[in-house]
């Protein structure tokens, strides 16, 4: 009689074993914690918004809660050099007030971009940065883009290849030529000190019908409003508190610096 | 040996936005009623068990939830010099990335929902699908009475065999909304439209 309850209780656990399942839902606080939007990295940047588990004085508060929009990955540990100089920044932040605004000239959105140029697997970086269109409207518009297939680099470069002395007593007929022979050579005929517009080239290529952006292999987001610092945000997707849209590097530059990159950027 | 099957029904919270930017409540509460029935219709869709002529049927109906309902379609817009030009837009696309894909696909999104409907599943019973709350951008003006946000929610999708896990995955996505506010009080009731969607999937 024992052994048939214990066989009973025995077989009626490995039934109830095997009708239950384990599910993990959704993480509700993992989900909560993380920068899902770069809009939400901008709210808690500015303080309008605190990371939702955190609980303590409101100085303290404003500090940890920009602390904790840097990728942790990036500090050994709280002795890490890097982490002293991420506490400096953000105690700039703090003391300079420092604010993002959607609408700032100072970031520039960095997208690696992987296309198809005349049949060619071709990766490039792309520029952009946000713009007024009218009362109250923004819009993203290309700044600046940069890649080897912008350069155009002749396949031979030759002081051989050019204009002769005297093309112009034949009415300057080996233009002709200029365009007939090997079409990469062109950039030989140009000024000695020729700068090619990338992002010109760019341009024709898409106008012509040569160039096709597939997708968006990486995005950064690079921040100039911290006076004498730059930083970069990207996305880390994991199941960890510290994931989403955070810090993921910065430096300190000087004012010079950050104006000639600008000055690149919106030129 | 009964199969055991659980079902959770999909539920989204009643206080739906876990951030909502700028955005008024009625705007709130339009908004949270075209992203329950976004999921309620993709859930529908995807779903094996479910008979294929209904899920057909909701195929239509999710259409009806996007710009120009998901088709290829023509704006018309006045140029520089006065004069109204043609141009033609490419319909609603769905780019997936997936740690398992070298790079994202890309698809239209009526080509995403007829996969979806004709995937050879393995033999599976889906066990729980839930969505976390809703987080929304900053609402941003495009044109005359027109905004745009991006909608951002991660939804978990478990199924099982014979009761015993076999599938998960978290998708993460990002929709971007078109909402069109009345121009006057006896006009029509705001406008909700969704455009391209950006979604990571992560199978564990």
């Amino acid at each position: 009689m024992r052994k048939y309850i214990f066989f009973t209780i025995l077989f009626c656990s490995v039934c109830s074993v095997k009708a239950q399942v384990t599910i993990n839902m959704l993480n509700q606080e993992l989900y909560r914690t993380r920068v899902k939007l770069v809009d939400e990295f901008i709210s808690r940047f500015n303080g309008e918004e605190m990371r939702p588990d955190l609980k303590g004085n409101v100085e303290r508060l404003n500090k940890t809660n920009l602390l904790l929009l840097f990728n942790s990955k990036q500090f050994k540990s709280k002795n890490d050099p890097v982490f002293a100089e991420a506490q400096e920044m953000v105690d700039t932040i703090l003391a300079n007030s420092t604010k993002i605004q959607y609408a700032d000239t100072a970031w520039v959105a960095k997208a690696q971009c992987h296309g198809r140029f005349k049949g060619k697997d071709v990766t490039f970086t792309m520029y952009l940065t946000v713009e007024q269109k009218g009362e109250g409207m923004y819009k993203w518009v290309i700044a600046k883009v940069e890649g080897a297939i912008f350069k155009l680099t002749p396949s031979v470069k030759s002081s051989k290849i050019m204009l002769s002395p005297d093309a112009h007593e034949t009415n300057f007929m080996s233009l002709r030529r200029v365009t007939t022979e090997k079409d990469d050579y062109i950039t030989n005929y140009g000024l000695k000190n020729l700068t090619i517009d990338q992002t010109s080239v760019f341009y024709s290529y898409v106008y012509n019908g040569w160039l096709e952006i597939e997708y968006v292999e990486d995005l950064e987001f690079i921040f100039f409003q911290v006076p004498f610092y730059q930083f970069s945000i990207k996305h880390f997707d994991r199941e960890e508190l510290n994931a989403g849209w955070l810090i993921s590097s910065f430096k300190k530059i000087s004012e010079q610096e950050k104006n000639n990159f600008l000055n690149y950027i919106y030129k | 040996m009964k199969k055991i099957l659980f079902f959770f029904a999909f539920i989204i919270p009643v206080g739906l936005f876990a951030q909502s930017g700028n955005m008024a409540g009625n705007e709130r509460g339009g908004l949270s009623e075209r992203i329950t029935q976004l999921n309620d219709y993709l859930q529908f869709i995807s779903d094996p068990q479910k008979d294929v002529n209904t899920r057909l049927f909701y195929v239509n109906q999710i259409k009806e939830l996007f710009i120009a309902n998901g088709n290829v379609y023509e704006e018309f817009i006045t140029d520089s010099v006065g004069q109204t030009q043609i141009i033609q837009r490419e319909g609603v696309t769905i780019e997936v990335s997936s740690l398992r894909r070298p790079h994202p696909t890309r698809k239209l999104l009526k080509n995403y929902l007829s996969g979806l409907v004709n995937l050879k599943y393995p033999k599976i019973e889906i066990q729980g699908i839930e969505v976390a709350k809703v987080d929304v951008s900053s609402l941003r003006k495009i044109g005359n009475n027109q905004y745009e946000c991006i909608c951002y929610f991660d939804r978990k999708y478990c199924g099982s065999r014979d009761g015993m896990p076999l599938y998960q995955d978290i998708t993460r996505r990002k929709v971007r909304t078109i909402i069109e506010l009345p121009e006057t009080e006896n006009s029509l009731s705001t406008l909700y439209l969704f455009g391209d969607i950006r979604a990571i999937s992560k199978q564990q």
